[in-house]
């Protein structure tokens, strides 16, 4: 999968990355390491194809989800994601609509406050780089 | 929907339950090292300055006087302390994935996670024997430019020797080096054995037959994977550096009842360059 999350560092109890159950879209399948939104009613999650700017994030999906009714998603730790522009370590950061990219949310040096904040970025990188984010949901 | 007769879902798939697709890690440089237990942090030697006692400026070791006061030298030592690290990986099998995948993903990840920590131990011993790349209390042979093994005008078996003539010089016992190589150089080094099987017919034979060199110059050749394309290291054996053990590679299962299987595995210690004079890193073996 393109831009696939990966786990650098699993935090909670027994570092297990703290999952969190949701209802999914049994219907659709979705791959481990994607990025989850919450959507609608019921902790209903969605993946982030296309179209999820300013959705709250659920997590990191820490298994494939397909056909079935519920799925969990790990929501502490220190994940690998890929950058759209330049972010600054320290930097909040948010999804886009493109799947499992993230963009700082910090416009000039400030925060700029946009909806959907999971985390932070842990170092400085340029445009489509890897990097770490500490996700803290 | 039911299924009929052409559909996917009805043809029949056969997993091999054998992995495949991989070749085990070893380590490579450990076995040249002394292993030693430690139970401490921080572990300490002096290395004793190697070269032979300067005489005094006017005062020499020969020819003293009658009744003359003797020329006075005293030994240096260089007190040296390394703390031993840690060197560990883990990852997290879910309860159910151990119960019902196809393969046995639980004794696979303790192999590989094992095989990883035995990796990154390695790689730091070279780091250290190498002293980086850039050597400064070890010696060097520096390979000039259109020397290299790789082409027409390589004197490998000269520099080999050169390594050895430096570590003579130390007066460490050359009879039973080990030379570690990368895997661009064992290829350099057949190759040019082979064109050479007119000097050396035995082994020129045995080079284009068996397309492996076992010992050469009266060194163990050594091959891994963590050796870069352009470096050689040559040592004496158990005599270059120690490998202070705090604790063994070992790995450990945790389990979380009906949830989840932890594979954790971890070692530690530290190398200790302690006879920096029994190595020599020759760079610039290819171009």
């Amino acid at each position: 999968m393109a831009n696939e999350v990966t786990k650098i560092e699993l935090f909670g109890a027994n570092n297990d990355g703290q999952p969190v159950r949701y209802a999914v879209n049994s219907g659709s399948s979705y791959t481990k390491g994607t990025l989850m939104f919450i959507s609608g009613t019921g902790r209903l999650m969605i993946s982030s194809d296309g179209g999820v700017n300013g959705l709250p994030v659920a997590g990191v999906l820490a298994a494939d989800a397909s056909g079935a009714s519920y799925a969990s998603v790990w929501t502490q730790g220190v994940f690998e994601f890929t950058a759209s522009g330049a972010i600054v370590g320290g930097d909040p950061v948010i999804a886009i609509g493109s799947k499992n990219i993230v963009v700082t949310n910090v416009v000039a040096g400030s925060y700029v406050g946009r909806p959907g904040t999971f985390g932070y970025a842990m170092n400085t990188v340029a445009d489509t780089e890897r990097f770490g984010v500490r996700v803290n949901l | 929907m039911a299924e009929q007769i052409g559909q996917l879902s009805l043809r029949a798939e056969v997993i091999d339950k054998t992995i495949k697709g991989f070749a085990t890690q070893q380590y490579k440089f450990k076995p040249a090292l002394t292993v030693s237990s430690t139970n401490g942090w921080t572990n300490t030697f002096y290395r004793e300055t190697p070269s032979v006692l300067t005489e005094p400026l006017g005062n020499a070791v020969k020819g003293i006087p009658r009744g003359a006061n003797f020329p006075q030298a005293s030994v240096s030592w260089t007190k040296i302390s390394k703390d031993v690290e840690k060197y560990g990986i883990e990852d997290s099998i879910f309860w159910e994935d151990v119960l019902t995948d196809n393969i046995d993903v639980q004794a696979r990840t303790m192999f590989r996670i094992a095989e990883r920590v035995t990796k990154g131990v390695d790689d730091e011993i070279y780091n250290v024997l190498s002293e980086g790349g850039t050597p400064v209390n070890i010696g060097s042979v520096i390979i000039g430019a259109g020397s290299q093994w790789n082409g027409a005008n390589a004197g490998i078996i000269d520099d080999l020797m050169y390594a050895k003539e430096i570590i003579g010089l130390q007066n460490y016992d050359t009879t039973n080096l080990t030379a570690f190589l990368s895997l661009k150089d064992h290829r350099s080094i057949v190759n040019y054995l082979a064109g050479k099987g007119a000097q050396f017919p035995t082994i020129g034979e045995n080079m284009a037959t068996n397309g492996n060199v076992g010992k050469l110059v009266g060194m163990n050749l050594v091959v891994s994977n963590s050796v870069p394309a352009n470096q050689a290291l040559v040592v004496v054996p158990n005599i270059c550096a120690t490998w202070r053990e705090a604790y063994p590679l070992s790995t450990e299962t945790i389990i979380d009842p009906m949830k989840s299987v932890k594979i954790r595995a971890c070692e530690i210690g530290v190398t200790q360059l302690t006879d920096p004079r029994a190595v020599v890193l020759i760079s610039g073996t290819a171009a």
